[in-house]
């Protein structure tokens, strides 16, 4: 009998050891499940991107951190409700940042392709600075400043110039970095790259940044310059920069962007201190006026005519043009009203003479009042148009040249050059006579000219002097040739290559129109 | 009168305390069976808070308890497999719980009101018992019929602990001895 009792005992233990180790097992579970539910935590939305409930993740530094666990839509925008995990609890509070990961594929690149597999995804940024919220604010785009191991830089332009985001950023031809955000505020286009920090100690105040996209034609006295951007960097975009002194050290918190490599080195007056005034012009080359025409002070652009707007007034038979236009203020380094005290004054004049048009030239004269126009500042113009005969007679010849067929010419030099050699003698000769005969034309200008009034004689002898430089560096280059063929076999051989380039450039042009799309996507 | 010997089978008289046949106790008793209802009743909460089935889509991964299951099929319009799935995971198995413990709260008791009624709901929990695995099973033929490398389903740890949950019940169930019931409401009339 006992044996049975000790044995239904023991029958009995294991019995109601089943319920409590179920018991222990299952709470322990229940635990288990609630200790590693996170807070869950509300985040706005103005859209939800395609956020799935139960499958879109939150990540942090790549670790899935949360699980969206529904989407509400509300008056405005939604609300996605996150199930975070319990140890993010620290990195919920005012650091904390929230914005959806998309697939993107933009020019030349793509990004979040993992979220092309998985779907978008939450991305958040936060500092460990304790549980202090559930409620948040997502952000529409990836917030800037929260980028790692990048310098971001603020660059201020009027234009966009057609950057977007993820465009790239060169230096010396290296990839640096890329643009972040393009957004416009006041009326102003504010860009921000990230700079890789390896790359950063190259950004400094003597820093330029310029658009890389287009082509960059720089025109003057010395040469034509055409620079051409590397094919990619055509198609794709971006910004360039250079920096003059490689040590100088980076306190500037926002930088110009320049529209070309050859804007941001231009000889400029001022530092782009752009101020909009108004010029009321009443004369009878008004017409001539153009919106972009520039306007002038000693030979510096300061400024560019922005808007124009003309009226005919009957009663006095003329023609009223008001020019809207922004002027460098800091050229001058005090502002216009006292500039305009000093006398400073505009005046039409033709500008240079193969562009055409006509420029507002400033000059300083006697005082002036100071007077406004609605809410600009009016700078006063002088009366009357200042038209040189010369330059004008110039312009036409120059108009004339334009219309040559210039591969013919360059192909007709060529072969006049080729007979050059032969006729060098016989040529030498009437260039010497020609050149008796030129001066005593020029005696008999220079008589003509003490008649002319003096402003015209004093361009004239200018003119003269220079032809008469021309002429003599001709003759020096005559007496080149003639005495060392190799350079003007050189010559020869520059004028041949010149020619083939151009005729290939005609090709391409040809290809460009008939198939603009070939460049890129090949024939 | 006589009373059955649950080991053998062998006819015994009511009042002897073994089988005369296979020396087996021929006492009736509940615990076991009031065991493995606590033991299976404490399973039902893991078995709805944890996942029963994790899907995996390309990159995507859901995993999905059997309440959500339920949820997605409603939200989608099929409503009777929502309803039959709720009330074969859900209903029936916390029915069964409260029937198993108001048997044994009869027995134990000898609450002799609705005896019939008592018995047929005991039929009903051991009829529909094993009923109760379809969960299971849905989950055992997904895992083994949707495994590519592009999309798979696997079984979660909810999955396993409902299979724990349902074989307590059904263990529950076998052991609840609804005869002493019956001899007790047999002798309370005679009397």
């Amino acid at each position: 009998m006992q044996r049975a009792k000790r044995v239904k005992k023991g029958i009995n233990f294991i019995i109601w050891s089943i319920p409590v180790v179920a018991i222990v097992v299952s709470l322990w579970l229940i635990y288990k499940y609630y200790s590693s539910l996170g807070p869950l935590i509300e985040i706005r939305f103005e859209n939800a991107g395609g956020i799935e409930p139960k499958v879109s993740q939150v990540k942090f530094r790549d670790v899935k951190v949360g699980v969206v666990s529904d989407v509400k839509i509300l008056k405005k925008g939604v609300a996605v409700y996150v199930r975070m995990n319990s140890e993010m609890k620290d990195y919920l509070n005012d650091t904390t940042k929230f914005w959806i990961v998309k697939p993107t594929i933009e020019a030349g690149r793509v990004s979040g392709l993992e979220a092309l597999i998985s779907g978008p995804y939450i991305q958040m940024s936060a500092e460990p600075l304790g549980f202090t919220k559930t409620k948040f604010q997502g952000l529409e785009e990836p917030p800037i400043k929260d980028i790692k191991d990048v310098l971001v830089i603020k660059l201020v332009a009027n234009n966009s110039y057609g950057l977007t985001e993820r465009m790239p950023v060169y230096y010396k031809q290296i990839e640096v970095g890329s643009v972040r955000r393009v957004s416009l505020k006041d009326n102003k286009v504010y860009i921000y790259l990230a700079i890789d920090k390896k790359y950063s100690i190259y950004v400094n105040d003597t820093s330029k940044f310029w658009n890389l996209r287009g082509v960059d034609v720089s025109f003057n006295k010395d040469n034509l310059k055409v620079e051409l951007p590397s094919l990619s960097s055509l198609i794709v975009g971006g910004i360039a920069f250079d920096t003059l002194q490689f040590s100088a050290p980076l306190t500037k918190s926002e930088f110009r962007l320049y529209a070309s490599r050859s804007d941001a080195y231009q000889n400029r007056l001022g530092r782009d201190k752009f101020r909009d005034v108004v010029f009321i012009v009443k004369n009878n080359q008004n017409g001539k006026l153009r919106v972009g025409n520039p306007i002038v002070f000693r030979n510096f652009k300061v400024g560019e005519i922005t808007y124009l707007k003309s009226k005919f007034d009957i009663n006095t038979n003329s023609i009223i043009t008001t020019a809207y236009a922004k002027v460098d203020e800091s050229a001058f380094r005090v502002s216009l009203e006292d500039a305009i005290k000093r006398g400073l004054v505009a005046q039409i004049k033709t500008t240079f003479p193969i562009l055409g048009g006509i420029g507002i030239y400033l000059s300083f004269d006697k005082p002036y009042k100071v007077e406004y126009f609605g809410k600009y500042l009016v700078i006063p113009v002088k009366k009357g148009f200042v038209e040189n005969r010369i330059v004008a007679k110039l312009s036409e010849i120059l108009d004339k040249l334009k219309n040559l067929p210039l591969d013919k010419t360059i192909s007709d030099v060529s072969s006049f050059i080729n007979n050059l050699k032969n006729s060098m003698g016989s040529f030498f000769a009437t260039t010497t006579k020609t050149l008796n005969t030129a001066n005593k034309t020029l005696k008999g200008i220079n008589d003509l000219s003490s008649t002319i009034d003096g402003m015209l004689k004093k361009e004239i002898n200018q003119t003269i002097d220079n032809l008469n430089s021309t002429l003599l560096t001709l003759q020096k280059l005559a007496n080149s040739y003639s005495k060392d063929s190799k350079t003007y076999q050189r010559l020869n051989i520059l004028i041949e290559n010149l020619n083939r380039t151009i005729k290939v450039y005609r090709k391409i042009g040809k290809q460009i129109d008939n198939k603009p799309n070939s460049l890129v996507v090949g024939d | 009168m006589y009373r059955r010997c649950k080991h053998c089978n062998a006819v015994n008289l009511k009042d002897s305390l073994h089988c005369k046949r296979c020396g087996g106790e021929l006492k009736y008793t509940n615990n076991l069976s009031l065991a493995f209802g606590i033991a299976g009743l404490f399973f039902y909460i893991p078995a709805n808070i944890y996942p029963i089935l994790i899907s995996k889509k390309l990159a995507k991964v859901y995993s999905s308890t059997i309440i959500d299951g339920i949820f997605a099929l409603w939200s989608e319009g099929d409503y009777p497999i929502a309803i039959i799935v709720f009330l074969a995971s859900v209903l029936i198995p916390l029915i069964k719980f409260l029937i198993i413990f108001y048997l044994l709260y009869s027995i134990k008791f000898k609450k002799c009101e609705f005896y019939k009624f008592k018995v047929s709901l005991y039929s009903f929990i051991s009829v529909s018992g094993h009923w109760s695995l379809l969960d299971v099973f849905v989950v055992v033929v997904l895992t083994g019929i949707v495994s590519f490398k592009m999309m798979s389903v696997l079984p979660g740890s909810g999955a396993l602990y409902f299979l724990i949950m349902v074989i307590l019940t059904i263990l529950s169930v076998k052991y609840l001895d609804l005869r002493e019931l019956g001899e007790k409401c047999a002798k309370s009339k005679e009397s």
